[in-house]
């Protein structure tokens, strides 16, 4: 406190001392009142712990993609809580300048253009109301995702490593995502993937060609769910679109859904997996243990339980749900179906549906299931049932 | 749907939707749209919306409960008490305080007066610790030999728990200091933003408090406020201890003597004596060599001690569940259990040996026959465990 030592000299010990308490004292409580009032130890601070402690993430992207109603939330929550996946939380929406075009991102646009194409507005609901899947669900789970720092991160990002191309560009909008997840459940370095799962995009050629331009190391996952007991899932779900459609219109989005698979699945080879609905409820662990062997990563029982950000989850059904956990009442919706829905369905999607199986089959993704393994992939729908672990 | 929105559903509006095309209806409708999107985008990315405030009106809203039965940690500093809480905190069943609770009024070895009359305010000033608000913007580490890139984020606000905290006080009226206490560890946990871990499944608090159980009146007071909680006691070898303890860099030892530490372990291990006296089922005393040389079987019997499962998480001291490096007064390069730390005894010159051997060592050896006794490891259990 005294500015030299002459004035030092001229203080007893104590004097020094007492006066020292009550300076430090003083600023003490000058930084909790600040602190009580949110004007220090707040977004700044965390603001710039983020900028200066950033977790890279450059890891590929599984890309889960198909018709809604298939089970893509439920395997993107089947995934969630391994230690080696980041799984975004919920539907991925980059897509510009529609949610069904892959984004156009370009290094030359900047950062502010670029992040602004990418950019998910509906964080800002989840941030405020809570995280929650499915209508019927009171259940609303912490979602700490502050936008502010994921910009800041993001132009923090492309200031001190200039991306050179559009993969570049997704690594700083997943690392400036995850870091400005607060209250994100899990250590980011360990991640060897990133889940997301975007319904439909897959559809579209140009997408999934770009996709595969962007992520040459990724993997694109499609689910088919026997139309039998998908059909009457989408016309259950009122936030599916399809639910006010006729007949002949919904199964129509089935089969556009079912033969992108199929091109996809030519196209692409490996890098598409394709995994049936039934087999995901029904027999759960030998099919994401066959999943984690094809990602290259250790089988973890938490594969086998649906979780939001670590912590278990409810199962978003069109129908009304309970327990959290797997439920398998989707396989029996097919005794829902009136009799001209059900000569119809069997009409339009029966003969695809068996090829897009047998494109599994083919892909000799069957024979990795092991010893007993052909319960998992490739069977007959009619054996789901009796598959259950 | 959006036409709705923009154009409403009054007779103006009907009018105006029947003049208009459907076409440029929609191009009107995407373009009000757009620049809504873009004036608000503008609005939360600057961080006038969507910010803190959204949080703690969620936070205030639906608050983890956390009315667990603390475990209190604590002894003489340089014992492993930091340790202890690191090898706690990544335990699903525990909600593990992240460094030295400074709960302690009106100096860190009192325990706090509070008292449901004082009010919210008053009794938050009390149990708040101000030493705390750096970690959020530097992170944490322990010890200042961490470089940058070993510095763990804190994202911990005081606002949000004194907001949750007032909001708790005025919903459930307090009707003793244990309700006060649940309330400011509720608030503290969910104002953690980043914390790693899900509050529900807590049956334990823990928390580390250097010396606050050196004094009978604190853990007379401790008890009355938690009659279901635990003290955990470290005893450490004081020829291991004191050459660790005289290099600890903390400005109010550096000008001590060696009777000056030897008075502070001692005071540490009588008090050790007299609590297990008076609370033999409530207070556990470890030995620092258990805890560092059988890691396993010490944790084991812990876990065993407080009825939770054993996990071998409780084998890797953690920061909010990642691992960090040892709190030690000599430089340390990796993360874990050091043994390092039982060998300090070489460094003591003869005169100090004969010293604390003469001082310390009938206590020692009384206090280290009522110890916890390490479990035995299964086999399965592999070396490392």
């Amino acid at each position: 406190m005294a500015s030299g030592p002459g004035a030092r000299a001229l203080m007893g010990r104590d004097l020094r001392r007492r006066i020292y308490r009550f300076v430090v004292r003083r600023k003490r409580a000058r930084m909790v009142r600040l602190a009580f009032a949110g004007r220090t130890a707040n977004s700044a601070d965390i603001e710039a712990f983020v900028l200066a402690h950033p977790v890279r993430l450059r890891a590929p992207l599984v890309l889960i993609s198909q018709v809604q109603r298939s089970g893509g939330t439920l395997l993107s929550q089947l995934l969630d809580g391994h230690p080696a996946i980041a799984a975004h939380p919920q539907e991925l929406k980059i897509g510009y300048p529609t949610e069904i075009d892959w984004p156009p991102l370009d290094p030359s646009l900047g950062p502010d253009r670029n992040f602004r194409m990418v950019y998910e507005m509906n964080n800002i609901m989840l941030m405020k109301r809570g995280y929650t899947k499915g209508d019927h669900n009171p259940d609303r789970r912490r979602f700490f995702l502050m936008p502010r720092v994921q910009s800041l991160l993001f132009h923090h990002l492309y200031d001190i490593a200039p991306p050179a191309s559009r993969r570049d560009i997704l690594d700083h909008f997943f690392t400036a995502y995850f870091n400005a997840w607060l209250n994100y459940q899990g250590d980011l370095e360990e991640k060897r993937w990133i889940t997301a799962f975007w319904p439909r995009i897959a559809h579209h050629e140009i997408a999934v060609s770009e996709f595969f331009d962007s992520y040459p190391d990724g993997r694109l996952v499609h689910v088919i769910r026997d139309p039998k007991t998908w059909y009457p899932s989408a016309k259950g779900n009122k936030k599916s679109g399809l639910a006010d459609k006729t007949t002949e219109e919904i199964l129509s989005a089935w089969c556009t859904s079912a033969n992108s698979m199929l091109r996809n699945s030519a196209a692409y080879g490996e890098k598409v997996i394709i995994l049936r609905f039934e087999d995901l409820v029904s027999d759960t662990e030998r099919t994401m243990r066959l999943l984690a062997r094809e990602l290259g990563i250790a089988y973890d029982p938490i594969l086998s339980e649906p979780t939001f950000n670590g912590k278990s989850m409810r199962a978003n059904s069109s129908f009304a749900v309970e327990n959290s956990g797997m439920i398998d009442e989707p396989l029996l919706r097919e005794n829902t179906l009136t009799q001209e829905e059900r000569r119809l369905t069997e009409e339009r999607c029966g003969e695809l549906y068996q090829r897009c199986l047998s494109a599994r089959t083919g892909r000799g993704q069957e024979s990795k299931a092991g010893p007993g393994g052909d319960a998992a992939f490739g069977s007959a729908p009619q054996a789901v049932g009796a598959a259950r672990a | 749907m959006a036409q709705h929105a923009m154009l409403g559903n009054s007779f103006p509006g009907r009018a105006a939707r029947a003049l208009l095309g459907g076409r440029f209806r929609r191009s009107v409708s995407h373009y009000l749209l757009n620049r809504k999107r873009e004036r608000y985008l503008a609005r939360m990315l600057s961080g006038s919306a969507d910010n803190l405030h959204d949080l703690e009106s969620f936070i205030v809203d639906q608050p983890a409960r956390l009315n667990a039965p603390l475990v209190l940690i604590s002894e003489v500093q340089r014992s492993g008490g930091t340790l202890l809480s690191r090898l706690f905190d990544g335990h699903p069943d525990i909600a593990a305080h992240p460094h030295e609770i400074k709960i302690g009024h009106p100096t860190d070895e009192d325990w706090p007066p509070i008292d449901p009359a004082l009010g919210a305010d008053q009794n938050f000033h009390i149990l708040f610790d101000s030493k705390i608000m750096e970690m959020v913007r530097d992170g944490y580490s322990k010890g200042k030999r961490e470089q940058n890139s070993a510095r763990h984020p804190f994202f911990y606000v005081p606002r949000l728990q004194l907001a949750v905290f007032r909001h708790l006080f005025d919903l459930e009226p307090p009707a003793n200091p244990r309700d006060i206490l649940n309330q400011f560890l509720t608030g503290y946990f969910n104002a953690w933003l980043n914390y790693q871990g899900d509050l529900r499944a807590k049956r334990w608090i823990t928390a580390f408090a250097p010396c606050l159980a050196n004094h009978e009146s604190n853990v007379t007071a401790f008890f009355d406020t938690y009659p279901d909680g635990q003290i955990i006691q470290i005893l450490r070898d004081p020829e291991t201890w004191y050459p660790s303890a005289k290099q600890h860099r903390k400005s109010a030892w550096s000008r001590r003597s060696l009777d000056g530490f030897l008075d502070l372990w001692c005071l540490s291990t009588e008090a050790m004596l007299r609590n297990k006296s008076n609370y033999p089922d409530k207070v556990i005393i470890v030995r620092f060599e258990d805890l560092v040389g059988n890691t396993a079987g010490t944790m084991r019997a812990v876990a065993r001690k407080l009825d939770i499962d054993f996990d071998p998480i409780l084998l890797n001291p953690t920061f909010n569940g990642r691992s960090v490096r040892a709190n030690s007064s000599f430089a340390v390069e990796t993360s874990g259990v050091l043994k390092e730390t039982l060998k300090r005894q070489k460094m003591l010159t003869a005169e100090e040996q004969a010293l604390i051997e003469q001082r310390c060592r009938a206590i020692y050896d009384q206090v280290s026959a009522v110890s916890l006794r390490p479990a035995e490891v299964p086999l399965r259990a592999g070396v490392g465990a």
